[in-house]
């Protein structure tokens, strides 16, 4: 700090209290390495040291979460292979666990990722580095990114939280809403615009999967869906195709399907309908376009 | 002929151009009023010669009647001569320069803006496999023109371009013979299916279509040459709203993001081989509708 004998100048004031402004805003971000490695960890801590960094090493999912209980964290840099806790697992209990602060997590994995685990890991994080020659180099520029980010959009789960209680909605309580959409970008948005309205998301990445997951459902192993919301444009096997099969089965008769399309032409959008949907909303998503029409089609 | 006379008469094939668009979209829905007008003169005369009218406004009375004369004439207007590798020093880049940054991504989608007859998709999904990346990417291969789409989906090529196509392989760096990708009988190359195992044709317009999916690599060459300013500028909003931050975007060897108003959501990567990376700011107006 400092001090000032009284009676103090104007100047002087003003001047001690910018450099404790300046000093402040100046604070050290303290940032999470997450690596049972220590070799590694040692060269995460290498790259990322900097005047204004601190770098604070757990090697294990327990030391992690003794450390998140104790102290606040700008930034987590998560190695998946942990000794007593799957890089994955660590994150669902953080993300359950109120008594623990969570910060922004950066995946840094050895190895290759499959479709599903990405997609689950997303949910945590929204950046994700496979190692290699120039993972350094992304894993630097991420964790900048993170430690400048503006801190007033921080408190995201009290939003979430003040926002669920106003948006629950009798129409979409409980409901179940399948997205076909391989988008993962589409995908979280999408979920986090239903989820708060206490929607049940369940996600299929292709036509195929879809239909499958709409199979089980029928036949009971699954709970029954009572919406769907499909992209046009995917691998495997595109929305229009898929519409067309939904319509097909037994039981795809009065199953609510939006199409979601990029395309702007009436034709195109015709199409949607041509092929069995019940309605389509143009992208980029409307968020109140998009619970409108979801509230309009949903089944009572 | 003297200046008033000359000007007179350009006057009057503009305004005929201008109406033949304006047909074109009205009727068909297909947006080419912010083609670059060189270009459309160019290849305007050649459909009129090629379908036997006096004028573009004769052109016009057929399109509007005969859609088998609009299927026409959308070849020539989209007609797009490629090559495989072509430009090898950019695919050398992509693979020395990019893709070590592309690894570092779990999964990868890629998008070919204007895909034409494929030729680019297929120097890209070789490179991609060469290169162990195959299996974690989609490739999205756009076109206005359904035609186009078809053939790219084809994969098959006259042999007689084939040798130019090798030399371009070699010339990107290429790890075996491009013979390894095709089978060559009756004056043909098939290039192997299993090569589309991870693309997606769809047809998409630059000009009135939005984002679909977010990508880390954007590979447009040749195709915002045909584009006025503001169409370039439309389209290369689009690029930058569909790229990750860190993505990357690959232009012809006479593109350039220099003028256009969205540049500052780029920064040079390789300036030699027009290929630019997304940086953090965000797309700042909103697109319209089109």
């Amino acid at each position: 700090m400092g001090y000032l004998f009284k009676p103090v100048r104007r100047e002087q004031l003003t001047d001690m209290l910018e450099s404790l402004e300046s000093r402040m805003a100046q604070r050290v971000r303290r940032v999470l390495v997450v690596e049972d490695d220590a070799t590694q960890a040692e060269s995460v801590r290498h790259l990322l040291a900097s005047r204004d960094v601190e770098t604070i090493e757990a090697h294990s999912a327990a030391e992690c979460l003794e450390q998140l209980g104790q102290a606040t964290f700008d930034c987590m840099v998560l190695d998946l292979n942990l000794p007593d806790a799957s890089g994955l697992d660590l994150l669902e209990r953080l993300s359950a666990d109120e008594s623990v602060g969570f910060p922004p997590v950066i995946v840094y994995t050895g190895r290759d990722l499959s479709q599903d685990e990405e997609l689950r890991l997303r949910k945590y994080s929204k950046s994700i580095i496979v190692k290699g020659a120039k993972s350094p180099e992304r894993l630097l520029d991420e964790v900048t990114l993170f430690l400048h980010q503006v801190v007033s959009e921080l408190p995201e789960p009290q939003q979430q939280l003040i926002a669920k209680s106003l948006n629950r909605d009798a129409a979409l309580e409980g409901r179940e809403v399948l997205v076909v959409e391989d988008d993962i970008r589409n995908i979280y948005a999408l979920t986090s615009v239903l989820e708060p309205h206490g929607v049940n998301v369940r996600i299929a990445r292709n036509g195929r999967e879809a239909l499958t997951a709409l199979d089980e459902a029928a036949q009971g192993r699954t709970a029954p869906v009572d919406l769907v919301l499909m992209d046009v444009m995917m691998p495997e096997m595109d929305g229009l195709t898929a519409t067309r099969e939904i319509r097909a089965r037994p039981w795809g008769q009065g199953l609510p399907v939006i199409s979601l399309t990029a395309k702007a032409m009436e034709r195109d959008q015709q199409e949607c309908l041509n092929a069995g949907a019940n309605d389509y909303l143009a992208k980029p998503l409307d968020v109140d376009k998009l619970l409108s029409l979801v509230r309009v089609w949903m089944p009572r | 002929m003297d200046a008033t006379v000359k000007e007179r008469f350009e006057a009057h094939e503009d305004i005929e151009l201008d109406l033949l668009l304006e047909a074109i979209w009205r009727h068909y829905h297909y947006d080419f009023r912010g083609y670059s007008r060189g270009s459309l003169q160019r290849r305007m005369a050649r459909a009129q010669q090629r379908f036997g009218c006096e004028s573009l406004s004769e052109v016009q009375h057929r399109i509007l009647r005969e859609p088998g004369a609009f299927a026409a004439l959308m070849g020539f207007l989209t007609i797009q001569v490629s090559e495989m590798f072509r430009d090898p020093a950019y695919f050398r880049a992509l693979r020395e320069n990019v893709l070590p940054h592309l690894r570092t991504y779990p999964s990868l989608k890629v998008w070919i803006a204007g895909c034409a007859n494929g030729e680019e998709f297929y120097s890209l999904a070789i490179l991609f496999r060469e290169e162990g990346l195959e299996d974690r990417t989609i490739f999205y291969c756009t076109d206005i023109s359904p035609a186009a789409l078809e053939s790219a989906e084809l994969g098959v090529y006259d042999s007689e371009r084939i040798a130019q196509f090798s030399q371009n392989y070699r010339a990107s760096g290429g790890r075996g013979s491009l013979s390894d990708y095709y089978t060559a009988a009756y004056g043909r190359a098939v290039f192997d299916k299993s090569l589309r195992r991870r693309a997606v044709f769809a047809d998409h317009n630059l000009a009135s279509d939005q984002v679909f999916s977010e990508v880390h690599l954007v590979s447009s060459r040749n195709v915002l040459i045909y584009f006025d300013r503001a169409l370039q500028d439309r389209a290369i909003g689009l690029f930058a709203e569909s790229l990750v931050r860190g993505g990357f975007l690959g232009f012809g060897s006479r593109e350039s993001l220099r003028f256009s108003s969205k540049a500052e959501c780029f920064a040079d990567f390789d300036e030699n081989e027009k290929i630019y990376r997304r940086n953090a700011l965000p797309v700042r107006e909103m697109l319209d509708a089109g």
